[in-house]
């Protein structure tokens, strides 16, 4: 059987949907923003956010969950637009995530040292 | 006064064909997130942009596939989790039938339209479809009775096209009976046999794209959703 390595987007897409969520609720801890700002911090080093479309699911996804909140504000030019900020469920949600991202980053970085014949 | 650049032919059709793909969706989630990148687009591009500015920011924004599949993902009732068969009103025959009742159906309005009385008349080079207000569009309905009822309850219940698109499709055939009705008697009005047959001929063609819109455009569409339907029945 032909067997076929991932190419480096499937990876990066697969590493992706793990924790991307959580780097929304980190870029909203600060303070709240709007989509355009939020994709733009996060589409900077081309490796979070691939598609600045694809943040919108997933803010419609945390907000149904009770992590993001929304909210209309004037804007200086232009018509009115929707912030988000985090709740306290997305702020309780995120601490929890970044004490298990460092246990997993660990982890995963004491694997990839050990792993027989593996590079680090 | 601006046009906003959301109503920009590029971007209206990046936003329907994204709305088009979460037709599984709740609609208020659905709605949620076609706003979101609407303002998206809104913040990202002038007013005043060229299409060139609005293919490069749609390029930044990704494909719509690619915010399909990040909506669907990852929830207990994703489509991508189980496939599912496809429901019967999304079936390959039903744009096909969908096809024909509006055929059928316009081909009864142009039928009553040239049967009328006092109907196109073509001496000395006039043309008219109707004499009378009443001449076409009463009479176009009563002969579409059974035809057009089933064609809009058959696409009403299918989820191969949107609400606007239904609206479409059910208007197409009284809209085109009345535009046969009162065209020809108000260009008499206006210009006398001159205007009826100006204003016959100009009907005339606005039937046709009117046919070709809804007889031809419209179960084209629903045919690519159909194909939507069962890659999403095979989990592909």
């Amino acid at each position: 059987m032909r067997r076929m390595v991932p190419s480096d987007d499937i990876i990066l897409t697969q590493l992706r949907r793990g924790a991307l969520e959580y780097c929304v609720l980190s870029k909203l801890a600060p303070t709240e923003r709007y989509g355009r700002e939020l994709a733009g911090e996060l589409s900077a080093d081309g490796v979070l956010l691939d598609g600045d479309g694809t943040l919108y699911p997933l803010l419609a996804r945390l907000r149904r969950a009770g992590h993001v909140t929304t909210v209309w504000r004037e804007s200086g030019s232009g018509p009115p637009r929707r912030y988000y900020a985090l709740t306290t469920s997305g702020r309780e949600t995120l601490d929890r995530f970044k004490s298990s991202w460092k246990v997993f980053r660990d982890a995963v970085d004491t694997a990839l040292d050990e792993s027989p014949g593996g590079r680090p | 006064m601006t046009t906003p650049v959301t109503d920009h032919p590029l971007v209206q059709r990046y936003l329907q064909a994204l709305d088009r793909l979460l037709v599984d969706l709740e609609p208020s989630e659905r709605a949620e997130i076609v706003e979101g990148v609407r303002d998206h687009l809104a913040d990202d591009l002038a007013d005043d942009a060229g299409s060139d500015d609005v293919q490069a920011a749609l390029a930044r924004v990704g494909p719509v596939e690619a915010i399909a599949e990040e909506a669907t993902r990852g929830r207990p009732s994703s489509v991508r989790e189980s496939a599912r068969p496809v429901p019967g009103t999304a079936r390959g025959w039903v744009p096909n039938v969908v096809m024909a009742l509006q055929l059928v159906a316009l081909g009864f309005v142009l039928m009553v339209a040239v049967q009328a009385p006092g109907t196109w008349r073509a001496d000395g080079g006039d043309v008219s479809l109707a004499a009378e207000y009443g001449d076409v569009f009463a009479p176009a309905l009563l002969a579409n009775m059974l035809w057009w009822p089933s064609l809009a309850l058959l696409a009403g219940m299918s989820p191969l096209w949107t609400t606007w698109e239904w609206v479409h499709l059910v208007s197409a055939v009284p809209a085109v009976a009345l535009l046969f009705d009162v065209a020809p008697v108000l260009g008499w009005h206006l210009d006398q046999d001159r205007g009826m047959t100006v204003a016959s001929i100009a009907a005339l063609v606005v039937g046709v794209g009117v046919w070709l819109y809804t007889v031809w455009w419209l179960p084209h569409l629903a045919r690519l959703r159909v194909e939507l339907f069962r890659a999403r029945a095979t989990g592909a």
